[in-house]
């Protein structure tokens, strides 16, 4: 593997959902982009994995959908979060963070014990 | 929650599918502008622009697959999308349709038929409140295991000693022969004897008047009797003023009290008029032995059935050793009420459910065939499938669910077609088969319908699926490719087909039983000759014949002696007719229906030590005017028969049959050799053996005939125990005459009527159409099993030549060739009919082993040929191999009519 890493599905949805948070309303489009920029261009993407992932985030009612103009008015499909979603956010932020830093002891168990 | 309304949206997206798909398609179509108006800023070409856009995009079809398959509920969508597809193959080959449709349509038409048969008398609840809690009671012989009814004795020691039972009654369990006088005219009835408290226990209720009241169950009590819901119809019109009202019978005269609600009907028969109470009260220590009823029992709440017959176990082992005459190794079974009603039904039923199940299974191998054949014509559709990403489990899905609605279809057809059968069911069924106009579909039955026809859809549709999903790519979009599987699903059908035959075997092989057992039933000697004897039975009504009013004091009635004087008027009245050559009288003609008292009377044969209980000597006995021998033709064997001579002053006498003189005195001759009737014994005098005479069958000559005796009418006690009365009261008088004529019949008869207007006379007939009526039983089998298996034989037979005519189809090539190279036609048939040979061949060879397993089923059912008759077995094989060479020697003539040169061609 290079270091361009893959996203995986469980992530997408917490990443998209952060996105959202900090940006406001987005477009697909935006979404993927503002992604792979904010890992520094660590991540690669394929553009259009976000939209099932948005599509299930919609179903599970953690954001909506409008369709609205671009900066460069363009007709595009906007999304936000919704209240549970941003509830939604804190959760698994906190979920997340408390595995990596179990999975963290584990990769440097040494440390610990002395 | 959060799971239920993604639910509840993937429901709701499953609808306003297209409109979703576009707002998708302008989504990623928006996206990607974007996307190409930021890579443009960035500089790139235009057409740069839009690559590198799509790139980044990945696969827009998948994507949308993805949002599809998210959206709505996959599976339930393709589910949808298999049955419109499957819809549109079935309209596409009709002919296919049609075929398998109407041969799953015959198999589930006939189990659905057997199973509501069986569902009417086995499964289905009685129709009593509570029936779960009802039981039937009988007696056991711990030696022979043997049922045995109960005796009105046994009833009280019951009620005393139990402790699992609410309520004990009794009922007889069938309905005796009585007659009813008065109203215009004298009528044949059958009763029923009950304890009053059986209404109550099965919760019956009277449509008018009211139920028996238990103390008209007391001996000293004027005669009360209910009647039935039909009875009260046909004999009196529905005649809202019927209670009340008095009529005649021996007893005296009885009053009707009550009208049941119709449709109560314990024993399924149809055949009970008039319920009459019988008294358990004051049973003497003889009446523990008289065991003719059945024990019908309410278990306590929370009882169960367990229970209750370990609690009888005990009881049983107390009553050994209280009346060890009576009770000597005599248990106690307590069975659910309706194993005792109908559980002997089960070997009727069973076995034709087992020749209902194979039919089935050879429309299964049938149709699995026909799918085969089909799966390599459409092996070209499931190569692009699967090309186009199908998965293996989604392929074989979609053909399940092809077969599935087929069955479905098939099961519909057969839900429809068994209306038909189970109105031929009933039509068929002989007289004694209970509750025949009950079977009906219910719940069940449609449930076992829908459940079969959904089985055999996977049955037949799984390895078809397995088959054609497992499927090699570039062999199958080759054009014109020849598939090398196709060795191999040749292979499968042949299996199928031997399947098929053996299947078939099964079931000719268990009707030829049947029909040779039929055969020999109808052409078996009965033990008399039947031809040009006119017979009819009277019975004898009214006090002049029977004096009822010392059966208190002694337990007997009185058999007047104007019996014996209207019996010796009847045989000098007819014998003076013309055309009549001898006629004589019997209690009751052998073969016909009625006889109710028991089968047999006990004796002691004198220098014996007196046997006890089970062990005693019992044979038939029959009382007979002097004639009746010559009458039937009965040969007399050995001494001489009774004779005018023999009155009731003179020595009495006996003449016994081959089979009684067999089993009593086995190595020693009977003549001179005296016994003793135990029935009535302060009356009853010695008899001595004075002739032996052929067997004659009692109840149908598919039944060895049991040891039987035969005294005068005039060498009869005065007195009667009531069981027996019936017996003493009725006569049969067979007229042997010179030519079969009816007005010969019309006179016979109408001498006996007039003779006494209250005494009916009925049952005219010839005896050989008695005979034949005695066959209704192996009749009904032989039409069952018999259409089964030519329903069977036809689908074998069908397989198989859809099977070489798919082999000629497919080797028309190699055919082709052959032919071309200078091939016979002879040899190209040759090679076809060995095809079928081997086929069938090795369908038989396993059919008679599973033969082997299934015959001993009927076993019991025939007569004269042993389950393993080698010329039916040999027969049946022979006829089923010739019939499925026959379907081969079709498809193979026209493989020798192959024109080379098309054949090559169409490669």
């Amino acid at each position: 593997m290079g270091n361009k890493t893959d996203v995986w599905q469980g992530t997408l949805a917490l990443m998209v959902l952060k996105t959202l948070e900090t940006m406001g309303a987005l477009h697909g489009y935006g979404i993927a982009r503002r992604i792979e920029q904010t890992s520094g261009g660590r991540l690669s993407l394929n553009y259009g994995t976000v939209y099932p992932a948005l599509l299930k985030l919609e179903q599970e009612g953690y954001i909506v959908s409008e369709w609205g103009l671009s900066e460069n008015n363009r007709k595009a499909k906007y999304y936000r979060l919704t209240r549970a979603g941003r509830k939604q956010v804190e959760r698994e932020a906190q979920d997340w963070e408390q595995t990596t830093a179990i999975v963290a002891r584990f990769l440097s168990p040494a440390k610990e014990l002395l | 929650m959060r799971r239920l309304r993604v639910w509840f949206m993937r429901a709701a997206g499953s609808i306003h599918k297209e409109s979703r798909d576009r707002d998708l398609g302008q989504e990623i179509e928006s996206n990607l502008q974007l996307h190409i108006d930021d890579n443009l800023r960035a500089g790139m070409g235009a057409e740069e622009a839009r690559r590198q856009a799509l790139i980044k995009l990945g696969g827009i079809e998948a994507t949308k697959e993805a949002c599809r398959e998210r959206r709505g509920i996959p599976l339930l969508e393709t589910f949808a999308q298999d049955l419109r597809y499957a819809l549109r193959m079935m309209v596409k080959s009709p002919g296919f349709t049609v075929v398998a449709v109407l041969s799953l349509a015959l198999g589930i038409c006939a189990n659905t038929t057997i199973f509501s048969a069986i569902n009417t008398l086995l499964f289905r609840r009685l129709p009593y409140p509570d029936s779960d809690r009802l039981v039937g009671i009988q007696n056991q012989s711990r030696k022979e295991r043997g049922i045995q009814l109960v005796s009105t004795g046994d009833l009280v020691n019951w009620r005393k000693q139990n402790t699992v039972f609410d309520q004990i009654e009794l009922i007889n369990t069938f309905a005796a022969k009585n007659v009813l006088v008065g109203g215009g005219g004298s009528d044949r009835v059958g009763i029923q004897y009950v304890t009053p408290g059986l209404f109550r226990l099965l919760g019956v209720k009277p449509i008018l008047g009211r139920l028996l009241l238990d103390e008209e169950g007391r001996p000293a009590t004027v005669g009360s009797v209910v009647i039935s819901h039909g009875y009260w119809l046909r004999r009196f019109g529905g005649d809202p003023h019927i209670i009340g009202k008095t009529f005649f019978m021996d007893i005296g005269t009885v009053t009707v009290v009550g009208v049941l609600s119709p449709g109560f009907d314990l024993f399924g028969t149809g055949d009970t008029d008039i319920y009459q109470p019988i008294s358990a009260e004051g049973a003497a220590a003889y009446q523990l032995s008289d065991r003719w009823l059945l024990a019908v029992a309410r278990l306590k709440p929370g009882v169960k059935l367990e229970q209750a017959q370990s609690s009888m176990d005990v009881v049983a082992r107390r009553l050994e050793q209280a009346y060890p005459d009576s009770n000597k190794d005599l248990g106690i079974r307590v069975m659910p009420l309706r194993d005792a009603l109908f559980g002997w039904t089960r070997q009727v039923l069973y076995p034709l459910f087992a020749a209902v199940a194979f039919v089935l299974l050879i429309a299964c191998a049938n149709i699995a065939n026909l799918m085969l054949s089909r799966g390599s014509s459409r092996r070209k559709e499931v190569g692009i499938r699967s090309a186009l990403g199908a998965g293996r489990f989604r392929l074989i899905r979609q053909m399940l669910t092809e077969s599935v609605l087929l069955a479905l279809l098939g099961g519909i057809v057969g839900l429809g077609l068994s209306l038909w059968g189970i109105k031929a069911f009933v039509t068929l069924a002989p007289q004694w088969y209970p509750q025949a106009r009950e079977i009906t579909m219910d719940g069940r039955v449609l449930a076992f319908t829908l459940a079969i026809s959904i089985l055999t859809g996977i049955i037949f549709g799984l390895a078809p699926a397995l088959r054609a999903s497992k499927i090699e790519l570039t062999e199958s979009l080759k054009e014109g490719g020849r598939s090398s599987s196709a060795g191999q699903r040749h292979r499968t059908r042949s299996i199928f087909v031997v399947v098929e035959v053996a299947l078939a075997l099964v079931l000719l092989v268990s009707a030829g039983l049947m029909m040779n057992t039929f055969l020999r039933v109808l052409r078996a000697s009965p033990g008399f000759r039947a031809d040009r004897v006119v017979t009819l039975e009277f019975r004898l009504t009214g006090a002049k014949y029977l004096d009822v009013s010392t059966i208190e004091k002694t337990g007997f009635d009185i058999v007047m002696p104007q019996v014996d004087i209207f019996c010796r008027q009847v045989l000098e009245r007819i014998k003076a007719l013309p055309g009549v050559e001898a006629a004589a009288l019997i209690d009751w003609l052998p073969m016909s229906d009625d006889r109710t008292d028991g089968p047999s009377r006990g004796f002691t044969i004198a220098g014996r030590p007196v046997a006890q209980g089970g062990e005693k000597p019992t044979a038939f006995y029959s009382a007979i005017s002097p004639d009746y021998f010559r009458v039937m033709q009965i040969p007399l064997l050995r001494g001489r028969s009774s004779v005018d001579e023999d009155t009731y002053a003179t020595p009495w006498v006996v003449v016994i049959n081959e089979a009684m003189a067999h089993k009593f005195w086995p190595n020693q001759d009977p003549i001179g050799q005296v016994i003793t009737l135990d029935t009535v014994p302060d009356e009853e005098r010695p008899r001595q053996i004075v002739g032996v005479v052929g067997n004659v069958k009692q109840f149908t000559s598919a039944m060895d005939p049991l040891p039987e005796f035969y005294a005068s009418y005039l060498q009869q006690p005065k007195q009667s125990p009531s069981s027996f009365t019936e017996t003493r009261l009725h006569k049969s008088l067979v007229v042997r005459t010179l030519f079969e004529s009816k007005s010969l019949i019309d006179n016979v008869r109408n001498t006996v009527a007039e003779m006494d207007k209250d005494s009916p006379v009925f049952g005219i007939s010839t005896v050989r159409d008695v005979v034949v009526h005695s066959t209704t039983g192996e009749r009904f089998y032989t039409q069952l099993l018999g259409s089964f298996a030519i329903v069977a034989l036809l689908l074998a037979a069908i397989g198989i030549y859809g099977v070489i005519s798919y082999s000629v189809q497919e080797r028309s090539h190699e055919i082709g060739v052959r032919m071309a190279l200078g091939g016979q036609s002879r040899q190209v048939l040759q090679l076809m009919l060995k095809e079928g040979l081997i086929l069938s061949g090795l369908g038989v060879a396993i059919g008679v082993a599973g033969s082997f397993a299934a015959t001993p089923l009927i076993a019991a059912f025939l007569y004269g040929v042993k389950a393993y008759d080698l010329v039916t077995w040999s027969l049946v094989s022979v006829f089923l191999m010739g019939v499925t060479l026959l379907a081969t020697y079709i498809p193979g003539r026209r493989a020798t009519q192959v024109d080379p040169m098309v054949a090559l061609r169409c490669e």
